[in-house]
């Protein structure tokens, strides 16, 4: 017995030993040298780190930290500027009656590299654009663009180092929509796809975790499903502030959710982005080993309703209905304390809500004078009572009005019915949202208000088959679905908001999932604002608050929650400064050791 | 004569190996109908799933903000890039040939051919879960057998209330109990994944959590089974034979009863490795370990049906081959069932 308890010893202290340091090589790389190493803690990625195909956030950041930026590149405040490696761009009109500039020019700096040491230069550019242009060979291979609705033509002077683009149409958002591109490396792609005998696409396609670029950062080694390691792009040519990477290694780290937390609490990793759950981020806050930045989400949880079916076609049932659901109840059971809502698709990141002199993620005099869906009592608590008077104003109103739709509804005693039958929303949620929204609307507050809501709970795709209008029309039922959004860093609501974008039910995908017809002109001249001059950002920003004004009175959306976003990272790191428009791979550029 | 018959009854090619060989390729053609009926099932009930397939495949915000035309195109692109422009019944026959021939469809969630990752992830399964096994085996055995020896004394007690723990312990809270003493506190192992992305720590450490909770997760049950087993053959008439025979306690033990106790014990294998892969998706999820669990678990959220069949499937085939081995099994430790079927 004392022999097997010898061996048994001998053979902890081994293993033990060959643990020994664990702790010293993670995150922190333990001792007191100044650690080479940063290992973020992500969800898992597919590997696609070009663009064009799946579009998963957490591949998004690799491409970020193996690029950057296309032509042009974001900065710290959601701006665009030029790429470190373009020298200037020049605008033109193709026609002097046109009222936009639709020619634009960009001079590539002489002596650009890859991070191969490939040359970057408008050849790249042009192949970059032709190759996401040609839409067959990019749709054979199950990729998208839309660079084709925005370009008719890009043409290059190689000796000057130039590429022309001349454009079909110029939107407020052609910055991001064209501009960002990622460039491809055209001495590597071009003959490595020929010698394979297959398009650049395919190539690409199938070389998709090995991409070339010129960012920060250049991937040195990618294991499926666990790691992607990464380490400093000595051709880079700094970020828009001429930064340039200080750290030598970054590693993006699958972790799993269960364990995060606690794997960045002890030291294994180094940072985690985007926490929203109370318990981690209070966990985050009170380790004193940790830094934290927060924001609010550029973007957020909802419930979208079908303007064009059932009750919900009426504004005052969706203002009704927003009245009875406790949005401050369902953000507490939902996300704990770390979340606001706002009353409209805006988020307090963008510089549209604010005036001179406001501070960005606060509440500006803009969107205090929206209405608000939640009524309060003097200490910041729902008040059932005031909710509830304006949901039956509402109703009672809509209710005495017989034209159109308003016919269908009625009311019985203290009793709304639609169609004959009691007022009725179906909502379909995915299983996420099934403990808050249930304990939200009780069966309790469904009688009270006099709006009675089935919650369905089902698979993330078919409630998207549903809300997207892909489901049958035969088998109809739901007006409303949970679901979140992200917008975009240059705001075109047209895209989603347009009547244009509305197919028949059944018939297809409609990106304007509330199926809401607003303001056409308002939404043209929005789209349409010039970006390039200071005349034309305030026409977009006033039109943009009209539109806003109009959404927060139809109310074709009830937004739920804006997540309070934090990130947590190591102490030992400064400089880091993250935001809701600056992700962890630009503002990595700038962080460093102490 | 004698001699003759002697040298015949040595271990030949013809009649040792050969009648095994005959046996396991009569039992694979059995299989062949069975695979058929199952591999019906689960193309159905992937068939079955509501909504058009390409569609619900296809994750809606990737062609929301595209024109008609393209969405159309995009939508007809991928529609021929998975099959589904054949019919149901042309399309069980292109993956019965596709499968045979190592194609196992497409993955939308992962935008790659399934036959280009799905050995990757077998392979990682079966490092944690056939290792994690046989240690548990291994482990089992030498414990089942003397609480079985020494029944109802206070070794067996505490082996049978130790066992009864470990079976009523679920294998996450386990998981995460032992990342939480091993990770978190003593910091001696590290949480999750295969390998150091620093190249510092050696491989071996990352299996060291998946294959314990494998092993903990297997080992209460497998005792009960073995020391169940061994009390019955122990209470047989031969074993007193042996016994009165002078035997050794050994001899009687390991030699006698021990393999008798293999037929029931052989029978729950049989059950316990397939449902062990099933078991594996929490653990591999915990773990962040990219094997056939986790690969399931991801392809059932996002409805990637290419690699939901290809999980089932493996998961039939290997709870087939799992009976087959049962069955040979059987056949080596049981004369009786050899003299019957091995001929």
């Amino acid at each position: 017995m004392k022999k097997k308890l010898l061996v048994l010893g001998v053979l902890t202290t081994m293993l033990l030993a060959g643990c020994g340091g664990s702790n010293d090589q993670a995150g922190t790389d333990g001792g007191k040298a100044k650690p080479t190493t940063f290992v973020m803690g992500t969800s898992n990625f597919n590997g696609d780190f070009y663009d064009g195909w799946t579009n998963s956030s957490y591949d998004a950041n690799i491409r970020r930290l193996v690029w950057g930026g296309g032509l042009l590149a974001p900065t710290d405040k959601g701006e665009f500027v030029l790429n470190t490696f373009v020298e200037s761009r020049t605008m033109s009109k193709s026609d002097p009656s046109k009222e936009v500039n639709d020619i634009w020019t960009f001079k590539i700096k002489d002596g650009m590299k890859f991070s191969n040491g490939d040359p970057l230069t408008a050849k790249d550019v042009k192949f970059t654009f032709d190759f996401y242009l040609d839409k067959k060979a990019l749709q054979d291979t199950g990729a998208t663009t839309n660079l084709p609705d925005y370009i008719s033509e890009v043409t290059i002077d190689e000796k000057e180092n130039t590429v022309t683009f001349n454009l079909k149409k110029v939107p407020y958002a052609i910055d991001s929509a064209v501009f960002l591109t990622f460039i491809l490396d055209s001495s590597d792609i071009a003959p490595k796809a020929k010698e394979a005998g297959l398009t650049p696409q395919q190539y690409v396609k199938a070389n998709m975790s090995t991409p070339i670029g010129y960012g920060p950062y250049k991937i040195d080694e990618y294991v499926e499903s666990q790691y992607v390691k990464l380490s400093i792009n000595e051709n880079f040519q700094g970020n828009f502030e001429g930064q340039k990477p200080h750290i030598p290694t970054i590693i993006a780290q699958n972790v799993p959710e269960e364990t995060k937390i606690t794997q960045l609490t002890s030291g294994e990793i180094d940072g985690l982005t985007g926490l929203v759950s109370e318990d981690n981020i209070d966990a985050a806050k009170n380790d004193q080993d940790l830094s934290t930045n927060n924001y609010y989400r550029h973007g957020g949880g909802q419930i979208t309703f079908h303007t064009d079916f059932g009750a919900t076609q009426l504004p005052e049932v969706r203002k009704a209905f927003a009245y009875e659901f406790d949005r401050i109840k369902f953000r507490n059971l939902f996300l704990g304390k770390y979340g606001i809502a706002s009353n409209a698709p805006y988020s307090r990141n963008m510089w549209m809500m604010y005036d001179a002199g406001e501070k960005l993620g606060e509440e500006g005099k803009f969107e205090k004078s929206l209405t608000s869906y939640d009524l309060v009592t003097a200490d910041g608590k729902w008040d059932e009572t005031a909710n509830l008077a304006e949901a039956h104003r509402l109703l009672d109103q809509a209710a005495s009005r017989t034209d159109g739709a308003y016919a269908k509804l009625t009311k019985k005693g203290d009793k709304y019915m639609w169609e004959g039958k009691e007022l009725l929303i179906n909502l379909a949620i995915t299983s996420a949202w099934t403990d808050a929204i249930n304990l939200t609307l009780t069966k309790e507050v469904q009688n009270k208000f006099g709006i009675k809501v089935n919650v369905d709970s089902m698979d993330w795709s078919i409630m998207a088959n549903n809300l997207y209008g892909n489901a049958p029309a035969s088998e109809r039922k739901y007006n409303a679905f949970t679901g979140g959004t992200s917008y975009s860093l240059q705001y075109d609501p047209y895209a989603s908001w347009s009547k244009t974008q509305i197919l028949p039910f059944g018939q297809g995908s409609s990106s304007n999932t509330s199926r809401y017809v607003g303001d056409e002109d308002l939404l043209a001249k929005i789209r349409f604002a010039n970006s390039s001059t200071e005349e034309g950002q305030e026409q977009y920003k006033e039109n943009w608050r009209k539109w806003i004004v109009e959404v927060n009175k139809d109310l074709p959306l009830l937004p739920l929650y804006s997540n309070n976003y934090y990130d947590a990272y190591t102490n030992r790191v400064v400089n880091f400064e993250t935001n809701a428009l600056w992700q962890w791979p630009y503002a990595i550029v700038k962080a460093e050791y102490k | 004569m004698e001699k003759e018959k002697k040298q015949g009854e040595k271990g030949t090619f013809s009649n040792v190996i050969l009648p095994y060989l005959r046996y396991i390729g009569n039992r694979l053609l059995h299989l062949i109908p069975v695979i058929i009926v199952i591999s019906i099932v689960i193309f159905t009930l992937i068939n079955l799933m509501p909504g058009d397939p390409v569609l619900a495949m296809i994750n809606p915000e990737t062609t929301a903000n595209m024109s008609e035309e393209q969405r159309i195109a995009y939508i007809e692109t991928m529609r021929k890039i998975l099959g589904y422009d054949k019919t149901v019944f042309v399309r069980y026959f292109l993956w019965w040939k596709d499968v045979l021939t190592g194609n196992f469809g497409y993955s939308v969630a992962l935008n790659k051919p399934v036959s280009d990752f799905i050995g990757t992830y077998i392979m990682n399964s079966f490092k944690v879960n056939i290792v994690g096994f046989i240690i548990a085996f291994l482990i089992a055995i030498p414990i089942g057998i003397k609480s079985a020896v020494k029944k109802n004394s206070r070794y067996d007690k505490a082996v049978t209330v130790i066992s009864m723990v470990g079976i009523s312990l679920p294998s996450f809270f386990m998981a995460l109990l032992l990342v939480l003493l091993f990770s978190a506190i003593l910091r001696v192992l590290p949480f999750s994944g295969m390998s150091d992305p620093r190249g510092v720590r050696p491989d071996y450490l990352y299996y060291i959590l998946p294959v314990s909770v494998i092993v903990l997760g297997s080992l209460a049950g497998l005792i009960r089974y073995i020391r169940n087993a061994m009390i019955e053959v122990l209470k047989a008439d031969y074993i007193r034979t042996s016994r009165a025979k002078g035997l050794s306690e050994k001899v009687v033990i390991y030699r006698h009863a021990f393999k008798n106790a293999l037929i029931p014990v052989i029978t729950i294998i049989g059950f316990w490795i397939p449902a062990l892969f099933g078991g594996s998706i929490i653990v591999e999820k915990i773990f962040a370990w990219p094997g056939m669990g986790l690969l399931m678990n991801q392809a059932y959220q996002f409805k990637d049906r290419g690699v939901l069949s290809t999980v089932l499937l493996f998961f039939a085939v290997l709870t087939l081959f799992a009976n087959l081995f049962v069955d040979i099994g059987y056949a080596l430790v049981d004369p009786r069932i050899k003299a019957r079927r091995i001929k």
